[in-house]
């Protein structure tokens, strides 16, 4: 390999590097985050995950609650024959997967981090 | 060109397509991709070997059968993986080729390729498939594809110097 080549080379490597350190970098957020609760994409409820509480929300096959407490979330009492939106059991900001209720059509998802 | 000439590069020409294909699906098979989906490459081993041995047309040739057989061997023919990784071929047999009519070093070639393969792949996922964020993971990308270009570039460098006076 030639001189300038490996110039080239070690530019790009330190280009990426300085990319990587500056998507690193911590993000100041004073915002709240945000997650709705969707029954056939209409979002019925939205809550911040901080403020403990219990929202009651009727879904296609019966009813069901929500239950929010110290930033994270569960499904309770929920009328539903399989029970597997209970089973995923709680759920905070960071978790990739959404509680999702097939029978009542309802998706809990957060929408702004 | 005689006829025994032509026959012997055609034969060339399939051999290397053979083992371009096969290093793709032994790949994806056995090795898989580390995170942020930096791959090794191999199969960039035979396109290199190919544009030094029989020339650029052949290197395209190659290139192009590697990825459509190779998907539809897979079963993947046509899906997103295929386009993804059509779009990373077409960039990187291009930068291939200027930087062999530049007369770069096999190396050099190598390391530029294997970045332009992920630049490719990242730009149809970015535009054809509406995820501009997507252009976050392209930093990890590109450190990743300098060792992994070296890695090639080493290999097809070795295979070259034993396979002297073919052309």
């Amino acid at each position: 390999m030639k001189k300038k080549e490996l110039y080239i080379v070690i530019g790009i490597a330190v280009v990426a590097l300085i990319a990587i350190i500056f998507l690193k970098r911590p993000v100041s957020n004073n915002h709240q985050p945000v997650v709705a609760i969707k029954h056939k994409d209409q979002i019925v409820q939205t809550f911040n995950p901080n403020e403990n509480a219990i929202y009651h929300i009727k879904g296609s096959y019966g009813t069901l609650d929500v239950e929010v407490q110290d930033g994270s979330w569960r499904v309770i009492n929920e009328e539903c024959p399989n029970h597997i939106c209970h089973k995923m059991g709680w759920k905070t900001v960071e978790d990739i997967d959404l509680i999702i209720c097939l029978p009542n059509e309802i998706v809990i998802e957060v929408i702004e981090q | 060109m005689s006829s025994a000439n032509k026959t012997k590069r055609f034969v060339y020409l399939t051999l290397l397509s053979a083992m371009a294909i096969t290093l793709n699906l032994i790949e994806s098979i056995y090795i898989g991709s580390f995170s942020f989906g930096i791959r090794i490459g191999l199969a960039n081993i035979i396109a290199l070997l190919t544009i030094h041995i029989l020339g650029i047309k052949e290197m395209i040739v190659v290139n192009i059968m590697r990825v459509v057989i190779g998907n539809l061997l897979r079963g993947l023919i046509f899906g997103s993986t295929f386009w993804i990784s059509l779009g990373g071929v077409c960039l990187s047999s291009i930068v291939m080729i200027l930087l062999y009519k530049m007369k770069a070093s096999i190396l050099f070639t190598s390391i530029c390729s294997s970045i332009a393969h992920s630049v490719g792949q990242v730009i149809i996922v970015m535009l054809f498939y509406n995820q501009p964020a997507i252009a976050a993971i392209l930093p990890y990308l590109l450190l990743g594809s300098i060792p992994m270009g070296i890695l090639t570039g080493i290999t097809a460098k070795l295979v070259l110097d034993r396979l002297k006076g073919l052309r």
